[in-house]
């Protein structure tokens, strides 16, 4: 496991490169562009893909963000990260796009419950059941909340980050936070499966 | 800095998430550490949020190929503005909501219409259903917090509540989420809720006691 410094180093060098390369798009350097795009494109896409099973939409979404971060670059202000201000973008984009669209059925409720074969997959399949577990408590929980801690979770952003993606003080990102998990620790169990079942003999907070 | 003063349980709690997905401070992150060597309940719920943390990371891999939407996007880019503008214009936005407002009054019609006059006397006024539909009730008779899910067609909607003997008696401002009550005074509303939960179109159904109302 990483320590807080190696983390710590880790987002700020990978800041340090998007400035760089955010500072090159400002004046037309393309190939920074590609960079950048290329960078965000499978965390974004994945992110995206919890909330539609589009692939056209979730690539309309990722288009629309980098057609706003191409032309916008210049106006990046350099009060958060570039990866927080770009999953901004793509956050206000994404439900832009959801809202303008007929809802479609996540991928969630697509691509789950092919079990795996048991025995050498193991290793394996227990990984998806935790994946799946996951899942299914998600979509259990109001929208901002779910959103809330897949940008934790997923993408990693604090709580000061959340707030500015979301446009909500930071002490509503921590009561969704605390109501999600609430709500998680209620429901999760009754979803069977063995990681269910690990915290089946978990006490409730008091 | 000076040592902090220990952190409370519910600090500690608040804080786990951000320790785990590693945005906490070193200060915020020791503080919890030092808490966590002497509290159970806290090391419970840190080993989950761990747990949650790399169940989203793992697995649901999207394979997918940025680079034809990236051409895509160069060539929207390439595009002379005017041309891109026409082009990009967005479809008139298509609202799901009215559409889900005007199901939920349907649905109190069709319930309202199958059970007839022993709810009606419940309810307290022959049109109290459609009136907490469209002006905020004073006082909810809902039972249970349901969430369909959009994609639930009317009709699957309309099985769904006749299937656990439930009828709609209010819905928040755009008819996203319902509340509903059985429609025989001595069902057990939490083993309603949790075959609700077990059944699939449904995205949330809690106890609506204590939970107030709809958010927003
Ligand atoms: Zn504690």
């Amino acid at each position: 496991m990483k320590s807080t410094t190696d983390i710590a180093d880790t987002r700020t060098d990978a800041d340090a490169f998007e400035r760089d390369a955010l500072r090159a798009v400002a004046h037309g350097d393309r190939a920074a562009f590609e960079r950048l795009y290329l960078r965000h494109h499978a965390p974004l896409a994945r992110f995206i893909a919890r909330h539609t099973a589009r692939r056209d939409l979730i690539d309309e979404v990722i288009n629309d963000t980098f057609w706003i971060v191409w032309r916008k670059a210049g106006e990046f202000r350099g009060d958060s990260k570039v990866g927080t201000w770009i999953i901004g973008i793509a956050y206000r984009c994404m439900l832009k796009s959801l809202r303008s669209h007929a809802p479609v059925p996540e991928a969630a409720d697509i691509d789950t419950d092919d079990a795996l074969p048991g025995g050498a997959e193991s290793s394996e399949s227990e990984t998806r059941e935790l994946a799946d577990w996951v899942r299914r408590g998600l979509a259990l929980l109001p929208p901002e909340q779910r959103t809330t801690m897949e940008l934790a979770y997923y993408l990693g952003q604090s709580c000061e980050e959340i707030a500015a993606i979301m446009n909500c003080a930071t002490g509503t990102v921590k009561a969704r936070m605390f109501h999600a998990r609430l709500r998680l620790r209620n429901t999760l169990p009754a979803l069977g499966g063995d990681a269910a079942q690990a915290i089946d003999t978990r006490k409730q907070p008091s | 800095m000076t040592p902090a003063t220990p952190l409370t349980h519910r600090e500690t709690w608040e804080l786990i998430p951000w320790v785990v997905n590693g945005t906490a401070t070193p200060n915020e992150r020791q503080d919890v550490e030092r808490h966590l060597r002497d509290c159970a309940d806290c090391r419970d719920e840190y080993a989950l949020q761990m747990q949650f943390h790399a169940g989203m990371n793992a697995g649901g891999d999207v394979e997918h190929d940025a680079q034809p939407s990236l051409r895509r996007l160069l060539a929207r880019i390439d595009t002379p503005e005017e041309q891109a503008l026409s082009a990009d214009a967005a479809p008139p936005a298509r609202a799901r909501w009215p559409q889900w407002l005007a199901a939920a009054v349907v649905v109190q019609a069709i319930g309202l219409a199958l059970l007839g006059g022993a709810q009606l006397k419940q309810a307290g006024a022959p049109d109290a259903g459609y009136r907490t539909l469209t002006n905020a009730p004073a006082a909810s008779a809902a039972a249970i917090r349901l969430v369909p899910s959009p994609q639930l067609s009317l009709t699957e909607l309309s099985q769904l509540l006749a299937a656990q003997q439930l009828r709609v008696v209010e819905a928040n401002a755009d008819a996203t989420i319902l509340g509903v009550a059985p429609t025989h005074e001595a069902a057990d509303v939490d083993a309603i809720v949790a075959r609700l939960r077990a059944t699939p179109g449904v995205l949330l159904a809690e106890p609506a006691a204590g939970a107030a109302h709809a958010p927003r």
